[in-house]
């Protein structure tokens, strides 16, 4: 499977998570002529310890609401017409308010997003009781998003990987790049651990890796580690037919637009309320973030915290006695305007960065993906990327 | 053993699956685990593991050391939802 390494490609994708895998699979589509490298194994970093959730309900109008919508349209086609088994489903989702006032804030948030292209809907307790019945009757309403769901994260790396491979790709894990070399301000080689590949295009896609590879060509990038703990419960019957998530935790994790957006501080730990049942039967539950660097230890602590917050949204799980049989932490690819890192880079030819995805990369990355293989083979994307270039950190 | 033989008994899989994540480059046991679900149920891989590593050894030559083992995480038995979120009634 590793065989002898490539000494010459037209691009290197660094990063063998979904963005990295997607890039690879989109770029051997369109005939090029690519090597797709991970220092560890394939998803072995974020994209392989997720709750997998595919949402649009966040995106605010705009380029990151056109690409969601975009993605799950890849996802579509590449899981229905190329069979590829990767159990994603647009299920929908339910942002569920435990409160009056979160109910009423979700008003203006619907309509905005609506606006922008989405199609959310604001519902009440009992049309919510009525779709979802063994959700808590002291819940509000919710948002309804009937696009969203979910997909197996590990299936997905692995299926965009091995159908990137089928097209011609090279992939080589336990591969790390230790330098990039670049003359009169274009990418020339990349030089790792196993030797050196001539390239014209090297695409970083590292996930919270990705401020290592871009110091190799003297760029900081302000990308942050944030940890996420996650409960995994054994197999039950199906009891959920959406994804559930509180209002609470989008509007402390994710850029909402609701006034507070990026609301999240460094230091501060959020703790949510996510259910999403895979397909399997086993329940994910999400989780509490903090910011504590590359620390991905579970603590004692985060078990009640996740446990209190799914029996008050779904108090049947008290009935079944459900089990907890694994918890798991990995990183959210924490930008400081939790907008992604996209696209080519002033003054360095040829490279080109795919990171900072914060927590939504499982659903962006088929069409990251895509658009970074039209930025390379035509040289312009279908949907504007240029207010996710790094040049607006200065 | 045939390769109908239940290798992870929690998920239902054989060793042809295993195999078969072998083949398409799995060398090591997370990565197997990664690949299938092995080890991803109930018992959390306290049987299949170890035949996982045996089989990587047949199938691709790798030695025990280098198929290490996935990650232990808490609980390390099953634990009751209710027992940990007790205060919410």
């Amino acid at each position: 499977m590793m065989g002898k390494m490539a000494k010459e490609t037209e691009v290197v994708v660094v990063g063998g998570g979904i963005i990295g895998s997607a890039t690879a699979y989109y770029l051997a589509r369109a005939g090029k002529d690519v090597v797709l490298m991970e220092k560890n194994e394939l998803a072995s970093g974020s994209s392989g310890a997720n709750a997998g959730l595919t949402s649009t309900t966040w995106c605010p109008p705009g380029p990151l609401l056109q690409m969601s919508m975009a993605s799950l349209k890849e996802y579509d086609y590449f899981s229905q017409e190329l069979a590829w088994d990767i159990e994603f489903e647009r299920c929908g989702r339910f942002t569920v308010c435990e409160t009056e006032q979160q109910f009423e804030e979700m008003k203006p948030f619907v309509e905005v997003r609506n606006k922008g292209g989405n199609s959310l809907r604001l519902i009440d307790r009992n049309e919510l009781l009525e779709l979802e019945p063994n959700l808590s009757p002291s819940l509000f309403g919710a948002v309804f998003a009937p696009n969203d769901g979910h997909v197996n994260p590990l299936y997905a790396v692995y299926a965009f990987a091995d159908a990137a491979r089928e097209l011609g790709a090279k992939i080589y894990e336990y591969t790390e790049p230790v330098a990039i070399n670049a003359e009169h301000g274009c990418v020339k080689a990349i030089a790792t651990n196993k030797g050196e590949i001539k390239t014209k295009y090297i695409i970083n896609a590292c996930g919270i890796g990705a401020p290592v590879v871009s110091e190799m060509v003297g760029l900081k990038i302000p990308i942050i580690p944030n940890r996420e703990q996650m409960l995994v419960s054994e197999e039950m019957p199906p009891i959920l037919n959406r994804v559930i998530i509180n209002a609470g935790y989008m509007k402390d994790v994710q850029p909402t637009g609701l006034g507070d957006s990026a609301a999240r501080k460094k230091s501060t730990q959020t703790v949510g309320t996510v259910c999403n049942q895979t397909k399997k039967g086993n329940l994910l539950l999400v989780g509490v973030n903090d910011f504590v660097g590359e620390d991905e230890r579970t603590t004692f602590e985060s078990f009640p915290a996740i446990s209190e917050g799914i029996l008050r949204v779904l108090p049947i799980l008290r009935t079944y006695d459900v089990q907890i049989i694994r918890s798991f932490a990995k990183f959210y690819i924490y930008t400081p305007d939790q907008k992604p890192i996209l696209g080519k880079v002033d003054g360095l030819e040829g490279f080109i960065m795919a990171s900072g995805v914060n927590d939504y990369g499982i659903c962006f990355g088929p069409i990251i993906g895509k658009l970074l293989s039209d930025l390379i083979c035509i040289g312009e994307t279908t949907i504007p990327i240029d207010e996710f270039n790094l040049s607006r950190f200065g | 053993m045939s390769e109908e033989g239940i290798i992870c008994r929690c998920e239902e899989l054989t060793r042809e699956d295993i195999v078969t994540a072998i083949r398409k480059g799995a060398r090591t046991v997370s990565a197997v685990k990664r690949r299938t679900g092995a080890g991803m149920g109930l018992c959390q891989g306290k049987t299949c593991q170890r035949l996982i590593s045996q089989i990587l050894g047949e199938e691709a030559g790798v030695r025990p050391q280098e198929a290490g083992m996935s990650r232990c995480r808490h609980p390390v038995r099953p634990l009751p939802i209710s027992d940990i979120g007790g205060t919410v009634k």
